[in-house]
């Protein structure tokens, strides 16, 4: 026993006692200390740490009371689940409509970050820094905002550009110290410092978010408003059908914001109870609305997206299923799960279930519901088109889900569709011709793949932080997508193949956005639309083997429909010349089209061979090229191939020497010898020659200076006034005319070629009136 | 039972505590004491020391006995428990209310200038385990007294402050701007 004594005190004596502290009284004491003392001292208290957290209650219990105050005790009760405190307070007559932020949204954030492994991170990394500046300047559209942000580089003279998440940031350390329900964090909206407030919501939405029955049934009976708009709480973005993947769209938070009601909560958290007594209290069946560039005044949107929709966006079978038999069992008038309520984009719930590829379990359900492929619009539009009038406006892109799966690369999902629709012939209208063509037509329109992620927006915001500055700028984007289309082009060939037999009419006129330029697409402001064969898009994205698998399917390669019908440049042809010269284009695509048999005949007075000059590629007049560089050599390598096919036999007289007359300027030589070589010249007038040479001669004055003087180009035109027997054509006037205009425009070389060829050469026997009518032709 | 016997306590939890008398009456202030004499034989009591398992020290122990002796003709506790067994376990404001004007009858003894001079020499730790004793042994005006001279020590005061005089470690560390800033943000939030 002693022996035990002495070790115990010496092990008191080492370790020194701990120090007894208000941290280990018992709840109940501390419960009663906290009666004694006032709200502000409780608040202190509260906040010392988190063991003397344990008091708020006591402090709620206090504002209870305080009539100013007790909205935020309602709050508190609601995320807490005090039923008997929310019940006595809605009682007293407290009016639950009103938005907060509250202190979930810090456990919320907190979760997020803990996940994320960033806890506890006040400044953020360097790079992520640097990517969110750089969208910032690059991306930011508005120039009231970028303004805004070179101010504030301005005066801070750093590179501290925030986002909003990360303005959250900078008040992390609130949140880290203080976890108490500390009232301080409860802001009402009211009076929200950031006039761009990020969390609003009810408690309502709160109490939904929480599956509480009992709380969400007290709220409603004392008057919460049922359609209430939040933002924040639920995470999910507005769905946007038309995305194309551009991580610097995807993050705008402060520009778009999406709101939703009470229902919408209901069904992305899951509580099927809930939603059904949402329902039967008379929720309305719109849940969402988009607000752009919201103020703090303008906290409400028009409701757009349903519920039904919105189950079929976030791929909830269960739900859906509550949505339908809502409408075979329940009372006419409810619309919850009506399938053809479509959205103001005029897209229906099957749409949402194709575009968040959910189309194998929801679009199933909702298909066996009876949902057709198209909206009543569509229908309707459908209905009254009437071939003649097919390029007349208004034109509308019929976009329905088979389409959208094919523009989203989602081809498995697409033929999954096709089989299961095509017995039981969905369409309530039209043949079945019509549509396949549709589908044919979005699989030769090369786009870059449309993504509808239904992920959260603050998944989007995570995303733009994970990428670097790099990955941000515009050629690494367009490197992948490239890359991507390529990747896509057996899939749609296997489609169109399989579209095709089913009787896919290749020569049918289809709506598409206009885009000469898939790779590069203009901005969706400025896109319309118009009227373009399935061959035409092909050729116009250079998707060689689509265009020979439709010729070889019997696609006329001579045809141009739509407004611009009457224009040569909207031949397959030309419009594969024209993207073959693109950077990056694709050569095959012409030859495919040669091969096929492509006519190269006048039409009117067109012709293709001149098309084809005014798509000549210009040089930059800065920088002096030889006459190697690409693009004009891949131009004369379609050339070469035109006249190859028969081109100039095939061009009328007057366009020949039209082409002559226009070709040849400084620079052009091989091209004119080219044509020379495919049919001969010896037959012009000598009107032609004069112009001839008045254009390479103004052409040469035009340039003085700027690129040096073609001497092989005047002699080739100079040579082309000859006969056979060497004699000159033209007048010698015409000739000394033509130097003195070398000379005053000190063409010291040229001068020279034509004094050297007007002493080698003999002058014709020309009337005096010719003579003077070629020279006035040659000063015009 | 004879109103002057007296009983002996000892800390049993530490072999070197001595024992403590203390006159039946004034023990009876606590309910646990009470409830021991109820059930135990006097001859046990008068040979056993009553033992106290908790960790405090003999002087913690001693001005509980003080205090306990000094109010040894205050009424007892026994009442206000009988109270609350009638009320049949109701709890919430309402029975706050009630709670308040029982307390109200021991007024002048938490206003008396005694209990003044009795907390007045006493720190932090002394304090708390006076409070701790009087919670275990469930003296019911002493704990109201201790848990308001607590409320007084941390009335008014700001964060650091309680926590140096109440012996709380701070989880977390803040810069002397942020607290400056927090306070300002108090004062503006519930002093407007």
């Amino acid at each position: 026993m002693p022996q035990e004594n002495t070790s115990a005190s010496d092990e008191m004596a080492t370790n020194p006692v701990p120090r007894p502290t208000m941290m280990k009284l018992p709840n109940e004491t501390l419960f009663h200390i906290a009666d004694y003392l006032d709200e502000c001292d409780l608040a202190a208290l509260c906040r010392v740490n988190r063991r003397l957290a344990v008091v708020t209650p006591v402090l709620w219990n206090k504002l209870f009371d305080n009539p100013s105050r007790c909205k935020e005790v309602l709050l508190w009760a609601v995320e807490v689940g005090e039923h008997r405190i929310l019940q006595c307070l809605l009682e007293r007559g407290v009016d639950p409509n009103f938005f907060y932020l509250s202190s979930l949204l810090r456990s919320r954030l907190m979760d997020v970050l803990s996940a994320q492994g960033r806890r506890g991170m006040l400044k953020p990394r360097t790079d992520r820094t640097l990517a969110a500046e750089s969208f910032r300047s690059e991306y930011c559209r508005s120039s009231r905002m970028r303004a805004r942000t070179h101010l504030e580089r301005e005066q801070e003279g750093n590179w501290d550009i925030r986002f909003p998440l990360e303005r959250i940031w900078d008040d992390l350390p609130r949140y880290i110290y203080f976890p108490a329900f500390a009232p301080q964090l409860f802001r009402l909206a009211d009076d929200l410092e950031d006039p761009r407030g990020f969390w609003t919501w009810t408690p309502l939405h709160v109490a939904v978010q929480r599956g509480d029955d009992a709380a969400v049934r007290m709220l409603l009976q004392h008057g919460a408003d049922i359609n209430a708009q939040c933002s924040g709480l639920c995470d999910c973005a507005f769905p946007d059908l038309a995305q194309e993947d551009n991580p610097d769209m995807s993050v705008t938070p402060s520009q778009f914001r999406p709101f939703w009601t009470p229902l919408h909560v209901a069904i992305c958290s899951g509580h099927e109870p809930v939603a059904e007594l949402l329902m039967s209290s008379g929720a309305s069946e719109r849940v969402g609305s988009l607000v752009r560039q919201p103020s703090p005044l303008q906290r409400k949107g028009r409701l757009d997206i349903t519920a039904l929709q919105s189950a079929a966006w976030l791929g909830s079978v269960g739900m859906c299923k509550v949505f339908l038999d809502k409408l075979t069992s329940g009372p006419v008038t409810s619309q919850f799960g009506n399938h053809c309520l479509t959205d103001r984009h005029d897209r229906t719930a099957l749409l949402y279930a194709a575009a968040s590829g959910n189309i194998q379990t929801v679009g199933k359900l909702l298909l066996k519901g009876g949902a057709s492929l198209l909206s009543h619009y569509q229908t309707h539009y459908l209905r009254n088109l009437t071939p003649d009038q097919d390029d007349k406006p208004p034109l509308i892109l019929i976009s329905d889900p088979v389409r959208l799966l094919c523009m989203q690369y989602r081809y498995d999902d697409a033929r999954w569709l096709l089989n299961h629709c095509r017995p039981l012939s969905d369409y309530t209208i039209g043949s079945h011709v019509l549509h396949y063509t549709r589908y044919l037509a979005a699989l030769c329109f090369l786009r870059p793949r449309a993504v509808c992620n239904p992920s959260s927006l603050r998944v989007q915001q995570d995303r733009l932080f994970s990428l670097t500055p790099h990955d941000l700028s515009r050629q690494a984007r367009e490197k992948n997508k490239l890359q991507e289309i390529k990747e896509s082009e057996p899939h749609r060939l296997s489609l169109a193949k399989r579209l095709l037999d089913l009787g896919a009419d290749p020569n049918r006129a289809e709506v598409t956005e206009q885009s000469t330029m898939p790779i590069f697409p203009p901005r969706p402001s400025t896109t319309f639309l118009l009227m373009r064969t399935p061959l035409q898009l092909a050729a116009s994205c250079g998707f060689a083997k689509m265009v020979k698998l439709l010729v070889t399917r019997g696609a006329n390669p001579d045809l141009i429909v739509g407004q611009r019908r009457a224009e040569l440049s909207e031949l397959p042809l030309m419009l594969a010349v024209k993207q073959a010269l693109f950077p990056g284009g694709n050569i095959e695509t012409v030859q495919e089209l040669l091969k096929a048999g492509a006519s190269l005949d006048d039409r009117g007075d067109q012709s293709v061979l001149r098309v084809l000059y005014n798509m000549k590629p210009r040089k930059s007049p800065y920088g002096v090229l030889g006459d190697d560089w690409s693009d004009w050599q891949d131009w004369l390598r379609i050339v070469e191939m035109f006249l190859s096919h028969g081109a100039a036999a095939r061009t009328s007289e007057g366009n020949w020497q039209k082409l002559l007359v226009s070709g040849c300027i400084p620079g052009n030589l091989r091209y004119c010898e080219m044509l020379e070589k495919a049919r001969p010249v010896s037959n012009l007038s000598p009107e032609t020659r004069v112009r001839m040479l008045r254009t390479a001669l103004r052409e040469m004055t035009k340039r003085q200076g700027a690129s040096t003087q073609d001497t092989e180009m005047v002699r080739w035109v100079l040579r082309r006034s000859l006969d056979a027997q060497g004699r000159l054509l033209i007048p010698t006037d015409i000739l000394r005319e033509a130097q003195q205009q070398a000379y005053h425009h000190r063409l010291n070389r040229i001068f020279d070629v034509i004094g050297d060829f007007l002493t080698q050469t003999e002058a014709p026997c020309v009337s005096d009136l010719d003579r003077q009518s070629l020279v006035s032709l040659l000063r015009v | 039972m004879a109103a002057n016997q007296t009983l002996r306590l000892q800390n049993m939890l530490n072999p070197e505590s001595r024992v403590f008398e203390v006159d039946r009456v004034a023990a009876e202030h606590s309910t646990v004491i009470r409830t021991i004499l109820e059930h135990f034989d006097e001859s046990y009591l008068a040979e056993n020391a009553i033992p106290i398992l908790i960790d405090v020290s003999d002087d913690a122990l001693a001005k509980v006995c003080e205090w306990v002796t000094h109010w040894k003709d205050l009424p007892k506790a026994a009442d206000v428990v009988a109270d609350y067994s009638k009320q049949g376990g109701t709890h919430g404001t309402a029975n706050k209310a009630e709670e308040t004007e029982e307390e109200g009858t021991e007024n002048d003894v938490i206003d008396s200038p005694w209990n003044v001079v009795f907390f007045s020499g006493v720190d932090a730790k002394m304090l708390y385990e006076i409070l701790i004793t009087a919670n275990y042994l469930d003296i019911k005006p002493l704990c109201n007294l201790c848990c308001e001279f607590i409320a007084t020590i941390i009335r008014d005061k700001p964060i650091e402050e309680v926590c140096n005089i109440l012996c709380i470690d701070m989880e977390f560390t803040i810069t002397p701007e942020q607290g400056a800033a927090i306070r300002d943000k108090i004062i503006r939030d519930y002093y407007r």
